[in-house]
């Protein structure tokens, strides 16, 4: 536990100050956007209604799918931008989290700019005309100031906002507070989860506390009011941000989709190529399909991806060849169609597989699929969330003809507590899970090849396929990673009781398969 | 119609015609008026009249459908003209009903506040802000009060001053005491007429209360349903009687101060 939280206040310097990087950028961004578009609909006042609309409805645009929207929008751009001008845009990362934050940020300072500046008292109004200022006058001697403890509400509003759905830009890959709570839901680490939720909280409740004393400066007209909490304000958003500084800038960049083993082993390759002498920061918590296209695009230079998905997923095949041949028709196609390095596999698999405890196996005979298919009537399947509408399953019932007596849906601690419990007999797993053999379960053999091989292989970007430093990083782990070590490893990062953190997970596989990290 | 002999008029309206329904109704209905330099004119009349749109006309607040304003010889510049009309109100002292004082600026500041649009120096406004407040009666150390803490009398005061900082030629003037007690209205009425003579002012004043327009004014125009029914010297209005509506008007105060005394002098009841 005191690991854990050590563990977590080590890494806060670099969460906290990209947090705050990004909510504050969304935040002068927004204002920037919702001034300008507040007063001019406060002159027309037939825009109102339309405008006003228009950002109620992104407001109810989940935080997590606009974030996730501005990644393919950007992609998009990206591949304008880049024959018009030959300039990219990253599509992953800060753009898109800046983007759809400072979308969020619009509404609330919007809403009460129009409504402080339509609530003047008509009298006050028509007194400005009346001593003979203009609109402009009007406008910032009058109707701003008189507007302004209405607008700063809307400020605070959306400041609070800003700092929460920041930290759901940890899945485009903006380093936040969220990369705490995504990382901990991932390896149910729930000292992260709940510290970034803590983190975030207080960071939002500070804010608002400031902002709180602004706004009481601006109501009161109390200009030493107003200074102290601007001066706060400063002072602690460069305190905040000071680590960005002082740390040089990443050269390069490895990611990790969103679960334990991706955790862990795009810390044992940043380790390696910080051993190079070569900064590196991590894109952690990637969607699956985003990881590929933030490699293929450059936004990442390294990650881990199984072959059976590349083949699926990204080149679209639908036969699952032996192993070599798979790998080697992969390998080729990613170099010659997008310049993807493929630089080998790691040496195990992570496949989804089917499990039975040891003495049930041995009870019933059972050791590869045709066996377990004879059986099928009388047992029941314990399934992931996901497990039954893959294609995986789909393949494994039709060419063993799988019928269960019961099939039920967990989440995976769930799962394997079934399974414990006896209240399934077999369950769907990953063939790298380390409670595989914490929980001495038997993995079935697949004779007919139904599903197909997921070896784990590294693959470089397209403009690193001839980098010296990362090939000799990552090089020395090709083929060096037994299932047996990577599930120690990641059942070091799952278990409950001394639970390890992928940093540590990371340094002990090292040094498990040989490798100085 | 009346017309001050002799020079031109400073102010003068023609066929003025006012709607706030595009024309199926008329506030004001082809109204001329010329006022000269120096006069202090009433406009009274019923709620609805017309006397407050018409008075707006001349400082552009309202604009008339048809019919022309023009102040010295000049018609005034267009609303849309927005630089324009804003520098000719500046030249325009303007009093309403709910005094309007911008409440995040101290007594000083929104009395200073045509000076500065008119970027005067700061010295020149400070030493005018110091001789309004002493004019128009308030203590000198009103000057860094927040004006949102005023009684309505003060605040009309404040009013008043600022109206006049600029050093105006025509002020124009809205119901500016109908919110104030009997007794504060009649020492800020005559305070007020003391300065439109100190400094020549041209004062245009809308009010429903024909005994204030009686007091204060050298001309009384009485409106009805947009149209002018009357025009003339208070003294003529109340010998002469024009017409019964007129009339009405003049003798109620005359008949309740009759009233008044019946109370004291019972035996004296002529009726």
């Amino acid at each position: 536990m005191n690991e854990q939280i050590q563990a977590a206040f080590a890494v806060l310097p670099n969460y906290l100050s990209q947090h705050v990087v990004l909510s504050v950028a969304a935040l002068l961004l927004g204002l920037l956007v919702s001034f300008p578009l507040a007063i001019a609909t406060v002159r027309r006042p037939a825009l109102q209604t339309p405008v006003l609309t228009v950002a109620s409805l992104i407001q109810t645009i989940p935080g997590l799918a606009m974030l996730a929207l501005f990644y393919p929008v950007l992609l998009a751009l990206s591949a304008v931008t880049t024959q018009a001008f030959g300039l990219q845009i990253p599509a992953l990362g800060f753009l898109p989290s800046l983007a759809a934050l400072t979308l969020y940020a619009v509404l609330p300072i919007l809403r009460n700019t129009v409504a402080g500046l339509t609530g003047i008292n008509p009298t006050i109004s028509e007194a400005a005309q009346g001593v003979g200022m203009t609109r402009r006058q009007r406008l910032l001697q009058v109707e701003i100031p008189l507007a302004a403890p209405v607008i700063m509400a809307g400020v605070r509003t959306s400041a609070v906002w800003t700092i929460g759905a920041a930290t759901l830009a940890t899945p485009v890959g903006q380093t936040s507070l969220g990369n705490y709570i995504f990382s901990g839901l991932q390896t149910e680490n729930w000292v992260f989860v709940l510290f970034g939720c803590i983190a975030a909280a207080a960071l939002a409740l500070i804010v608002d506390l400031v902002l709180a004393l602004v706004e009481q400066g601006v109501a009161n007209r109390d200009r030493r009011k107003i200074a102290s909490g601007l001066a706060v304000l400063v002072v602690g958003t460069l305190a905040a941000i000071a680590p960005l500084w002082s740390g040089q800038r990443a050269a390069y960049v490895v990611g990790a989709k969103n679960f334990s083993e991706q955790y862990i082993l795009a810390e044992l390759m940043a380790q390696r190529v910080r051993a190079q002498g070569a900064p590196v920061t991590l894109r952690e918590g990637l969607g699956s399909a985003i990881a590929f296209r933030a490699l293929s695009s450059g936004d990442i230079d390294a990650y881990v991806d199984y072959t059976g998905t590349l083949w699926t997923n990204v080149i679209g095949r639908k036969d699952t060849p032996p192993r070599d041949v798979m790998l080697a028709e992969l390998t080729q196609w990613m170099s010659k169609e997008r310049g993807v390095t493929v630089l080998g596999p790691l040496g195990f698999e992570n496949a989804y597989v089917l499990a039975l405890r040891r003495n049930r196996a041995e009870e019933l005979g059972i050791r590869s699929i045709e066996d377990l298919a004879r059986h099928a009537s009388g047992l029941t399947l314990g399934a992931d969330i996901e497990f039954l509408d893959r294609p995986e399953w789909a393949a494994l019932r039709e060419s063993y003809g799988l019928r269960f007596r019961q099939m039920n849906s967990y989440n995976p601690t769930f799962m394997y507590r079934a399974l414990a419990s006896g209240t399934v007999d077999v369950i769907s797993a990953f063939s790298s899970d380390g409670r595989i053999s914490a929980d001495d379960l038997v993995v079935l053999d697949d004779p007919r090849h139904a599903v197909p091989n997921y070896d784990a292989v590294i693959l470089l970007a397209p403009k690193r396929a001839n980098d010296a430093v990362l090939r000799q990083a990552l090089q020395p782990l090709v083929g060096s990673i037994r299932v047996e070590a990577m599930r120690v490893a990641n059942y070091a990062v799952d278990r409950d009781d001394d639970k390890r953190g992928p940093a540590q997970a990371a340094a002990d596989l090292a040094r498990a398969i040989g490798v100085t990290p | 119609m009346t017309q001050d002999n002799g020079s031109a008029p400073l102010i003068q309206l023609d066929h003025i015609r006012i709607s706030f329904d595009g024309g199926k109704s008329h506030a004001v209905d082809d109204v001329s008026l010329a006022i000269a330099r120096g006069t202090f004119v009433s406009l009274v009349g019923e709620s609805g009249s017309g006397k407050t749109s018409l008075l707006k006309t001349i400082n552009g607040l309202v604009v008339p459908m048809s019919g022309s304003v023009s102040v010295d010889g000049r018609p005034i510049p267009k609303a849309d003209e927005d630089d324009d009309i804003a520098e000719f109100r500046r030249g325009i002292g303007y009093v309403i009903q709910d005094v309007g004082l911008f409440p995040h600026m101290s007594v000083a500041e929104n009395i200073a506040v045509t000076p500065r649009l008119l970027g005067w120096p700061e010295s020149r406004i400070v030493a005018r802000v110091k001789d309004l407040i002493a004019m128009v009666g308030l203590p000198e150390d009103y000057a860094t009060r927040a004006s949102a803490m005023l009684s309505g009398g003060q605040k009309q005061r404040v009013g008043v001053a600022r109206a006049l900082a600029a050093e105006p030629k025509i002020v124009l003037m809205d119901e500016p005491f109908g919110a104030l007690d009997p007794l504060t209205r009649d020492s800020l009425g005559r305070a007020y007429r003391d300065l439109h003579e100190r400094f020549g002012l041209t004062t245009i004043m809308v009010t429903h209360d024909m005994q204030e327009a009686a007091l204060l004014s050298d001309r009384i125009v009485v409106m009805q349903a947009g149209k002018i029914i009357c025009d003339d010297t208070p003294r003529a209005l109340l010998t002469l009687a024009p017409r019964p509506e007129v009339s009405d008007l003049l003798n109620l105060p005359r008949r309740q101060a009759e009233r008044i005394r019946a109370m004291i002098e019972p035996e004296a009841d002529p009726r």
